[in-house]
């Protein structure tokens, strides 16, 4: 059986990339981008790509603040504005190119330690090549090259300790924001309707299982979204409809008896460096695993909603969000194979139960990943600061 | 390969492509991109299920290595590395987006072996450094050093990964009988 199921996993792997064609004029691309280090630009084919891959990742509004923090993914870069009602005249591209190399000894020196003791049943599965106890792992820095676009970004969250409901809200600028002449609402996409938020002919409200969000392209064309779990949407339509901005910090009126829990100024995404490591933890069953992403980035990512709670790490606060699992009913859909943009087969689905935890010390913030909220602050109580 | 003198001190950044042929003593750029762009960008499909996003990526990768070509002793291991990064970041961005596993799956719609399908599918549902792992294991043939150093862990951990995959591959492609 053993030898029967590599073979079958190499004969179906060779077939599957035997079908994989690949583009006629790929080399030039890649020497031309190599060649124009302050603003790679892409074939307009690739373009398209990058489009639709932005397409995916937006998922139509349906996430708060994405960020990725992700190796080689350079510092915090808010994924572009839902493809309902917001339009761009950039792509995330533009926003510099991502550096990466390995940190120095003080560099790496920043950055925690992994936790000492696990939950029962977990144990350390993936840590960078030459771990131990004794010093801090490998991390690498990345650095987000120049770019000649704006991309910045600025928050603030809010979290009401009796209800677990959290609101943020988000203002960003990559590149060119288009103000559509009116929303743009495709046939059977997320339950979606088109808001008036101060003015803006492009509004829309979306909702995505516990979250929903309200978009909209600002008068200076700064891209702005509000998201939130456990408001209405009366309440999070007022809330989007008093957030202003004055060039450094987001202010909104969030609804009695929410607190705020983070603020960001407005960051440059290009020229700031930053460390990072991550490690997994697992129980032996992958549903479980747990992960570890430290970066020297003080920014509380507040990337999915659902019912939250503020609990402390290290006498410091953070916050704990549970995802998916019953009840959820989000509203997914596919796109179709083989082309770039088309959406169909929207459908109910409801997500695996997971949850995350996220905050800031000392100038590092910390993210872990996993299947519930307990778990996650069981692992999080173990970290030691470097 | 071969030829004669090569400006070998000029970065290739700067070198007119055709000139990359020339330089002496070791595989050039031009070299690297025959030999494996396209195994690259079939590691990325198989490893993110995308044929345009892993076109993109493995593009990204070879600018990557265009730049630093000079002081890159071993370009197949760097590109194994930078393509494995990159692949699990753009897959685990995606997760992260939008929170749930099965919409990360490969898309299967261009095999028509029900075999092919069957596999792919349930590779598909691995975690994407199990992924990953199987297909530099299964696909590209490398050893469990080799991986390693693509995925930036011990050999412990990769035999961990494949072994964990394997499991997990037996169950389902059991089960689905």
């Amino acid at each position: 059986m053993s030898t029967d199921l590599d073979t079958r996993i190499a004969a179906a792997l060779r077939d599957a990339a035997n079908t994989v064609d690949t583009a006629p004029d790929a080399f030039n691309a890649i020497v031309e981008r190599a060649g124009t280090t302050a603003a790679p630009r892409r074939h307009p084919w690739q373009w398209a790509v990058a489009a639709s891959v932005i397409a995916l990742a937006s998922t139509a509004a349906a996430f708060l603040f994405t960020r990725s923090d992700e190796p080689d993914s350079g510092p915090p870069m808010i994924a572009m504005g839902p493809a309902l009602g917001v339009g761009t005249g950039a792509l995330v591209e533009d926003c510099g190119l991502v550096d990466d190399r390995p940190a120095t000894a003080e560099q790496a020196s920043r950055v925690a330690f992994l936790p000492a003791e696990l939950p029962t049943g977990y144990e350390l599965v993936e840590a960078p090549s030459d771990y131990s106890n004794a010093v801090p792992p490998t991390a690498q820095v990345q650095q987000r090259t120049p770019s000649s676009l704006e991309c910045w970004t600025a928050s603030r969250s809010f979290l009401d300790p009796d209800t677990g409901g959290i609101l943020t809200a988000v203002i960003a600028r990559q590149g060119r924001h288009i103000r559509w002449d009116e929303c743009q609402l495709p046939d059977g996409y997320l339950p979606a309707e088109c808001v008036d938020i101060n003015g803006d002919p492009s509004g829309v409200l979306t909702h995505e299982g516990s979250r929903a969000t309200v978009s909209w392209v600002t008068e200076d064309a700064n891209h702005a979204y509000v998201s939130a779990y456990g408001l209405t949407s009366e309440q999070l339509i007022d809330a989007a409809r008093s957030v202003s901005f004055d060039g450094t910090d987001v202010f909104i009126d969030a609804p009695a008896g929410m607190q705020q829990i983070d603020e960001r100024p407005r960051m440059n995404l290009y020229n700031a460096e930053f460390t990072r490591y991550s490690a997994t933890f697992t129980n032996g069953d992958p549903t479980d695993d747990v992960t570890l992403t430290v970066v020297t980035w003080s920014d509380m990512t507040v990337y999915e909603v659902g019912p939250a709670a503020s609990v402390y790490v290290n006498g410091v606060p953070a916050l704990v969000v549970t995802t998916g699992g019953p009840e959820t009913g989000i509203t997914s859909w596919q796109q179709i194979p083989g082309t770039n943009d088309a959406i169909v087969d929207l459908e109910p689905n409801q997500p695996p139960p997971s949850a995350y935890m996220t905050w800031t010390d000392g100038g590092l913030t910390f993210t872990l990943t996993g299947p519930d909220a307990p778990t996650v602050t069981a692992v999080a109580q173990q970290l030691r600061p470097a | 390969m071969g030829g004669s003198d090569a400006s070998t001190d000029v970065s290739p950044v700067e070198q007119p492509v055709e000139a990359f042929r020339a330089v002496v003593g070791r595989e050039t750029f031009v070299d690297v991109y025959d030999a494996r762009y396209r195994s690259m960008v079939q590691i990325a499909r198989l490893t993110t299920g995308s044929d345009d996003v892993a076109e993109e990526l493995v593009q990204d990768a070879f600018v990557d290595l265009y730049r630093r070509f000079d002081t890159i002793d071993s370009p197949a291991a760097y590109l194994h590395r930078a393509v494995a990064n990159r692949c699990t970041s753009w897959v685990r961005r995606r997760v992260t987006e939008r929170r749930y596993h099965e919409r990360s799956r490969v898309d299967v719609s261009a095999w028509s072996d029900p075999d092919t399908i069957a596999v792919m599918d349930a590779i598909g549902r691995l975690p994407i450094r199990q992924r990953t792992a199987v297909v530099l294991r299964y696909f590209a043939d490398l050893n469990e050093a080799d991986i390693a150093a693509a995925l930036d862990c011990r050999p412990g951990t990769v035999k961990s990964l494949l072994s964990r995959a394997r499991t997990q591959l037996e169950k389902e492609l059991t089960d689905e009988h």
